[in-house]
């Protein structure tokens, strides 16, 4: 037996990384699997790359052999790139699967004007992985009205 | 004259010589109960004696070679002899092959008492259908899942452990981390914001350089806990492993220590299940994979898990049964070594110990291998891996590809099996003494000849014996008695077949096929008896059904086409026999025989042999020719003949010396001009001295003329001389003996050329008298004198040249 939702307006998927994007589709083509909602991907970009990449000293230690390199502004808006473009296509393919009309925006911490509206009724849910907690804008968010589901 | 007439007369066959009867027989084969007691093989006690002493005889090569033409029923002999030594010999041991856990491209071989093979793989299935459910059984238990469960728990809080502290670390050092794709980043805070370079700068120096330090530290801290996130890891494993095996080993322990007190008395088996039980623990994960496979189409059978316990029991023999006698009619190498099977699976060929199969050696391991040699040696390869395999006494089941070093790919390679098996080879005469001629290695291995005898002496103990073995093959085919006259009547026929009057032949199959064949005719005539008349019936349609080039050459002779002569006289001129032999069947057919004479150099040219139509014994019989005229006639000059014989119309090749004495005749009637009878017939052969030699074919080539000369008329006059020698060979057809003893065809045997030419020109030969002269008139003294005319005009040519050249 399954509860009723509540009418839904807009839901909102928070990215950062394509680690979590599966979870986080599932989730919300279960949202609106009976609802006529708005979906939009926002992908937040992390300045925090580039500001470390700045710093001169600042080099990225190797997961595979824990050696160390150079961690560059080159390296670190590589990185950005690629990221955005894997988190767009991968989102565009989930989207075609789930037969479902997405909205896929990019966002920076401090666009907080933008966050507001998209998140500004009780209606609207923002769907974001659990690590989304540790980021600064998260503590915005959490002031708004919106519903809010980790995964 | 008279005295010719009388010594021609007194060389005729007498009636009793043209077909030797059989002696009254009170057998009737069928019938008489004791009659057809265990006759087999009398005749043969040579070979017999031969085969029990190479199959009784357990040294090193004595295998068994047994000679013996086609049809001899040799198989039928050695089967029956290797049955009584089978018995004493017993049951071999079984074999199976088993994988081999260090090295499971080597599969190990495994030996077993007689009938334990069998129950030994079937033990080992029903142990792999208990493992299947056991093993998984008891990884399913609570206990194993809380013990795994606490196992991962452990290892979670380690690594976590090992990020927290560095975050908390980093955190009161006002650093963070951040993670890349690829990695971590260090990078200074400052109310919870990453610090940039244009903020940093504003920093005091002592704090920049506080920062660097921290970061500095921090790093190596993270590459520690990097380096050692495999090595916890691997420790995981490690301790999941182990107790894996600590539960498989419970499980499998109980379950084996049946089997290994079952078999405790087979060392080799107690190796094997300790070998079993210590892979099943090592392998012990593998029993409870349950996750799919990375992709769906590889995923198989979890049978295959465990299809490396399975035993593969190659040879198998009951416990009480005797050693196996094993024919093997197709001894390709794969039939007889054995080979690797593979399976194809995703487009490769797979193999493994269990696609091992046995070919006849080890099938016949422990017994006998009875094999033809002729199908041996028309098999690529099999000859010398017969040979390897004795000489090893093992068998390697191998491709001949990979014996011969022509595969490079990694193939299965079966442990040898250890091989003691009797040897028996079966083949023909010729074979066996071109491999004792031409493989050196064949005596040393094959060191009993078994020599199979094609007939026996026709004496009056084995006729009487001939007739037991006649009724133990009629009853053994299930055919109709025969009465004592029919037994009688094949008894002739046998020694027809041996081409002996005084021989019986021992040509099993041609006998079966009288036998069934007069069967037959007697239940044409719905008799419950085979007469003789049904033993006729078969040999006459036998005949008629294999005469038909027969008739076609007998037609051309009396419509003139090839032109023989049955009536008349000519000068040089001799009916000579042959015969043509089509293999099941053969016959003999009159050939004209033509001779010219004039003055030359002492040669004799055998046209045949001029243009390559003679065979050598042909040519060696026509040189005997000038030896003989020189030695008999004018022994005092130069023979100074030219002599040219032929065999007219003759255009396929001439092989034998049977014509010699006709061709002798011919050239002795050109000189003498002395004119040959031409319904007579001649054949045999002579030495250099006049003597007359046996041919072979005698009955033919009476019956071949026979039939010419009825075609034409009998009219009395018709004749046939053949050697003195071969009188005992005659086994004339019926109507052939009949037309004698009605006085209308006649043979005559003669020891001598004197006789024949007596005989085929009616004038006294003539012998040399104290004079040294023969007698004047006589057939001798005409060609003594020609071949002295001879002589004088070649002098006289020779002087008259002489002088010409001197002149000039």
């Amino acid at each position: 037996m399954t509860s009723k939702r509540a009418d839904v307006r807009r839901i909102m998927l928070a990215l950062s990384d394509a680690s979590s994007l599966p979870d986080l589709w599932r989730a919300a083509t279960e949202h609106l699997a009976d609802q006529e909602a708005e979906l939009v991907t926002v992908f937040f970009n992390d300045d925090r790359w580039r500001r470390a990449a700045s710093l001169p000293f600042t080099r990225e230690i190797l997961r595979i052999s824990g050696g160390s390199t150079e961690f560059t502004r080159t390296r670190a808006e590589k990185l950005d790139r690629e990221i955005i473009a894997a988190v767009q296509r991968r989102s565009q393919q989930f989207a075609t699967e789930a037969k479902v009309r997405f909205v896929f925006e990019i966002l920076s911490e401090q666009e907080i004007i933008k966050i507001h509206e998209l998140l500004s009724s009780e209606s609207d849910i923002l769907i974001a992985p659990i690590s989304f907690q540790g980021r600064p804008i998260y503590n915005e968010i959490a002031r708004l009205k919106c519903q809010i589901r980790f995964v | 004259m008279s005295g010719t007439s009388d010594r021609i007369r007194a060389l005729a066959v007498p009636l009793s010589e043209l077909h030797k009867a059989c002696q009254p027989l009170s057998i009737e084969a069928g019938r008489d109960e004791e009659a057809a007691a265990r006759t087999a093989y009398f005749g043969q006690q040579r070979a017999i004696d031969a085969i029990r002493f190479g199959i009784q005889l357990d040294s090193e090569g004595y295998n068994v070679f047994v000679l013996g033409p086609l049809g001899s029923h040799r198989h039928g002999l050695v089967e029956k002899l290797a049955q009584e030594r089978a018995q004493d010999k017993g049951a071999p041991d079984d074999w199976c092959y088993i994988n081999n856990f260090s090295d499971p491209e080597r599969p190990r071989v495994l030996r077993l008492p007689a009938g334990r093979g069998g129950e030994f793989r079937d033990n080992m299935q029903a142990l792999i259908a208990e493992i299947r459910l056991a093993i998984p059984a008891a990884f399913e238990n609570d206990d194993y899942s809380n013990q795994l469960k606490a196992l991962e728990e452990e290892t979670q809080e380690e690594l976590d452990d090992l990020w927290r502290s560095l975050h908390e670390q980093a955190a009161k050092e006002n650093i963070t981390v951040l993670q890349t794709p690829t990695g971590y980043v260090l990078a200074p805070v400052r109310d919870d914001k990453v610090i940039d370079d244009s903020e940093f700068e504003k920093l005091p120096e002592e704090k920049r350089e506080a920062i660097k330090k921290s970061i500095q530290r921090l790093s190596k801290e993270l590459q520690l806990r990097i380096e050692s996130i495999p090595k916890i890891r691997k420790r995981y494993r490690e301790r999941v492993r182990a107790l894996d095996r600590e539960v498989a080993a419970h499980a499998v322990s109980v379950l084996l220590n049946d089997l290994k007190k079952k078999y405790d008395h087979l060392p080799g088996v107690l190796s094997y299940l300790d070998e079993v039980q210590k892979d099943i623990i090592e392998n012990a994960q593998q029993f409870r994979q349950t996750e799919a496979p990375v992709l769906p189409f590889l995923s198989h059978d979890s049978s295959a898990i465990f299809a490396s316990y399975e035993v593969n029991l190659i040879v198998s023999n009951e416990p009480d049964a005797a050693a196996p006698i094993i024919y093997e009619p197709n001894p390709s190498y794969p039939n007889l070594v054995g080979k690797v099977e593979h399976r194809a699976e995703m487009g490769a060929l797979l193999t493994d110990f269990r696609l091992v199969r046995s070919g006849a050696l080890l099938q016949a391991n422990g017994g006998f291998l009875i094999l033809d040699i002729h199908r041996v040696l028309g098999r690529p390869f099999v000859w010398e891996a017969l040979k390897q395999a004795l000489f090893t006494k093992q068998v390697r089941i191998e491709s001949p590809a990979e014996t011969l070093g022509f595969v490079t790919t990694t193939m299965l390679k079966p442990e040898p099996v250890p091989l003691d098996v009797k040897i028996i080879l079966i083949g023909e005469r010729w074979l066996y003494y071109l491999l004792s001629a031409y493989d050196r290695e064949f005596s040393n291995l094959f060191k009993v000849a078994a020599d199979l005898d094609d007939d026996i002496e026709r004496s009056t103990d084995n006729v009487t014996a001939y007739a037991r073995l006649i009724a133990e093959r009629v009853q053994q085919r299930d055919l109709l008695p025969f009465a004592a006259a029919a037994v009688e009547r094949v008894i002739e026929q046998r020694a027809r077949h041996a081409e002996d009057g005084e021989r019986l032949s021992m040509h099993m199959r041609s006998l079966d096929d009288l036998l069934i064949q007069a069967n037959y005719w007697a239940k044409q005539r719905r008799s419950d008896m085979v007469a003789v008349e049904d033993v006729a019936e078969a040999i006459r349609q036998r005949k008629y059904r294999q005469n038909r080039l027969q008739n076609k050459v007998v037609d051309a002779i009396k419509r003139d086409t090839l032109l023989i002569d049955t009536s008349g006289e000519c000068v040089g001129q001799v009916n000579g026999l042959s015969v043509i032999d089509l293999g099941e069947y053969r016959f003999g057919h009159p050939a004209r025989i033509t001779a010219t004479t004039r003055v030359g150099k002492g040669d004799v040219v055998d046209i045949e042999r001029e243009v390559k139509l003679g065979g050598a014994i042909h040519s060696k019989g026509v040189m005997i020719l000038s030896a003989a005229l020189s030695a008999r006639y004018a022994p005092d000059v130069p023979l100074s003949l030219h002599g040219t014989i032929v065999f007219e119309q003759s255009y396929g090749g001439v092989e034998g010396d049977s014509a010699s004495i006709g061709e002798l005749c011919a050239l002795l009637s050109s000189l003498s001009n002395v004119p040959i009878r031409q319904n007579l017939a001649v054949t045999g052969s002579v030495n250099q001295l006049g003597r007359m030699q046996a041919i072979g074919g005698v009955n033919e080539k009476v019956e071949g003329f026979y039939q010419v000369c009825r075609e034409r008329g009998l009219d009395g006059s018709h004749a046939v001389i053949i050697p003195h020698d071969n009188v005992k060979h005659l086994m004339l057809a019926d109507e052939v003996v009949e037309a004698v003893r009605n006085e209308q065809f006649n043979i005559y045997a003669a020891r001598h050329i004197d006789e024949v030419i007596e005989i085929l020109t009616g004038q006294e030969a003539g012998k040399r008298g104290k004079d040294r002269q023969f007698p004047p008139g006589t057939i001798n003294r005409l060609v003594e004198d020609k071949l002295i005319q001879y002589a004088i005009k070649r002098q006289r040519f020779s002087e008259g040249t002489s002088n010409d050249k001197q002149a000039s």
